[in-house]
């Protein structure tokens, strides 16, 4: 699945030259207002950090971690419309990869980071090549065996501490910039900067053909084959591609935090991740991170004046889930609409 | 030059024989139906032909390539698409996404995943002439959920024809459709490009006479005639089976 060298060739893609293809106006429009909206984003979660206080710092890396995670659970459910309840293993595979790298092998953070990246896609890929010719409720179920499968081995694994976990996990050593990771402000700026890389090629890949072939088979797999797709090595790439993004979700975490157990891993955290994407609104790119926002914050809040937080977070869902037609991303781009009172159809789409 | 072979094939379902040992032979460009009533055993037929099902025996050639047994989507990049009688769409998709993504399926940028596809303006391009031919050139940019049932069997062909086959398949294409509908049908498929073979199953008469100069009628998985609308009008077998007190009427539509 490499990007194929001989494209230009092609009779189909001789307009590559006229770079603003008048007739796709539609496409280019929701970029300019995908840029706008992502570099108000930007701004935002860069100047947030210098107006508040240090444990709202580390609710905000908390936050962007969950957005990572989040973003790519719903590559799978908002983009190729596969429910998976198996992802918060991928997180706990990032996670431990990280953890047994650094702390147990003494390998510096950076290397552990990439190592985990590459252990959560390759991983997924093969749990992908498995689980993916199956759909629905057979999906979800082999997503959610695999899940237990790997949360088990982590309670399980003597070296990793079992169901202790471990403890004095290092964070990234930025000295050969000045900077001491160990600094919570820091250490988000890190996060906030692998966040945004990330999520830049998540959007490449979203708008690439391929992208555009994972929300054709969401919409209708069958006619996907009758029209010449070989739909299967699509949804295992983007199985192992969401796996990845949860892998280094996993790797920052733990590192955040400083620890990991297999409580990450298990399938709450998993479902707890959909409702997040669910909440934010799937089939939009922002709408989980905002998601992950509300989920975080509203959690802190809650969980300070009552111990069933679970329980009042479950009612808001239910409310979003009736009243805001696409989650919060679908509310926001409605409200967006109404003031600036563009063209038709403003929901961020795809 | 033959275009599509079919040989032989059959397709027994538990103890019925769905098709009998079914033969045919369509030349390049040639516009070919096959009727039947309900239960002949036309959409196994298609079927079988366009991948969804292996046929229990026969070959089926591609201009001289062998496809039997292969999946649809191997038999549909060996230049045969084909369409759905029960609209197969991309509801939340727009029209000019749903084009632009048929025409992808056949074009090399199909697995490229780091460059934005609407920079590949030669898709849209490709998209935009299909929806003018298929007459949706004022819906191109509507969710396909929004269009009419008439629009949406229009889309149905428009993104069989966007792959750009050798060999179209048409599954009653008119299915339910009004008769103003159908007489655009009509009229956009006599206007499809010479070079592309069609096989039609379809209900409607008009549909079938008014569009295509051979036919092959189908009763019980057996071929009961084949040949111009004329010598089909004319075969008493067909008559007696099939096409009943509806002669008549379909005589008068064959004359148009």
């Amino acid at each position: 699945m490499e990007n194929t060298k001989d494209e230009s060739w092609h009779p189909l893609v001789e307009g590559d030259e006229s770079r603003h293809d008048p007739l796709d106006e539609v496409a280019n429009a929701d970029h300019r207002k995908f840029l706008i909206t992502a570099l108000i984003g930007l701004v935002v979660l860069i100047a947030l950090p210098f107006m508040v206080g240090d444990y709202y710092v580390s609710l905000l890396s908390e936050i962007l971690i969950f957005g990572l995670l989040v973003s790519g659970v719903n590559l799978l459910l908002g983009y190729t419309g596969l429910v998976s309840l198996g992802h918060a293993s991928f997180m706990g595979l990032g996670a431990y990869a990280t953890a047994v790298i650094a702390a147990l092998l003494g390998y510096p953070v950076w290397i552990a980071m990439l190592a985990s990246i590459l252990i959560s896609l390759l991983i997924a890929y093969g749990v992908g090549l498995l689980s993916v010719r199956t759909k629905g409720v057979q999906f979800l179920l082999i997503t959610l065996a695999f899940g237990q499968m790997f949360h088990a081995i982590a309670e399980k694994t003597r070296v990793t501490g079992g169901d202790d976990g471990m403890t004095n996990i290092p964070r990234i050593d930025l000295g050969f910039i000045g900077l001491d990771a160990d600094h919570d402000r820091v250490f988000y700026f890190f996060v906030l900067f692998c966040f945004v890389v990330a999520m830049a090629i998540l959007r490449r890949i979203v708008e690439s053909p391929f992208g555009r072939v994972l929300v054709g088979i969401r919409e209708n797999e069958k006619r996907m084959l009758a029209m010449g797709y070989s739909t299967f090595p699509y949804k295992a790439l983007a199985f192992g591609i969401s796996g990845m993004l949860a892998g280094l979700a996993g790797s920052l975490w733990v590192q955040h935090s400083f620890f990991v157990n297999p409580h990450i891993m298990t399938w709450e955290m998993s479902g707890e991740a959909l409702l997040m994407v669910i909440i934010g609104g799937s089939q939009s790119f922002f709408g989980p991170l905002l998601g992950a926002a509300f989920y975080v914050l509203a959690k802190d809040l809650l969980s300070e004046i009552t111990e069933a937080y679970l329980m009042f977070f479950g009612l808001i869902f239910v409310l979003v889930v009736a009243f805001f037609h696409g989650g919060l991303a679908g509310f926001a781009g409605k409200v967006s609409e109404r003031f600036t009172r563009g063209k038709s159809g403003g929901e961020e789409r795809q | 030059m033959t275009q599509l072979a079919v040989s032989n094939i059959s397709k027994s379902f538990g103890a019925l024989r769905v098709i009998d040992k079914f033969d045919l032979e369509l030349a390049v460009g040639e516009r070919h139906a096959v009727i039947g009533p309900n239960g002949a055993g036309k959409t196994t037929l298609f079927n079988m032909i366009s991948g969804w099902i292996p046929p229990d025996t026969g070959r089926i050639e591609v201009e001289g390539l062998d496809i039997t047994g292969r999946s649809p989507q191997s038999v549909t990049q060996a230049g045969l698409a084909r369409s759905f009688q029960k609209n197969t769409l991309f509801d939340g998709l727009t029209v000019a996404e749903s084009l632009r993504l048929a025409v992808q399926a056949h074009s090399p940028v199909r697995f490229n995943f780091m460059q934005p596809a609407r920079k590949f303006g030669g898709l849209q391009q490709r998209a935009h002439e299909i929806a003018r031919q298929m007459e949706l050139e004022s819906v191109f940019h509507r969710d396909v959920k929004t269009l009419s049932y008439g629009q949406k069997r229009q889309l149905e062909v428009g993104l069989a024809l966007a792959c750009s086959p050798k060999i179209l398949l048409l599954d009653e294409p008119a299915a339910g459709t009004s008769p103003a509908e159908r007489a655009t049908l009509v009229r956009l498929l006599t206007t499809l490009p010479d070079d592309v073979t069609l096989l039609l199953v379809e209900h409607d008469m008009d549909v079938v006479f008014g569009v295509c100069s051979r036919i092959t009628v189908l009763n019980y998985g057996r071929v009961v005639a084949s040949g111009t609308p004329d010598e089909v009008r004319r075969d008493p077998e067909v008559r007696a089976a099939y096409l009943g007190e509806s002669a008549g009427h379909a005589g008068e539509a064959g004359k148009s």
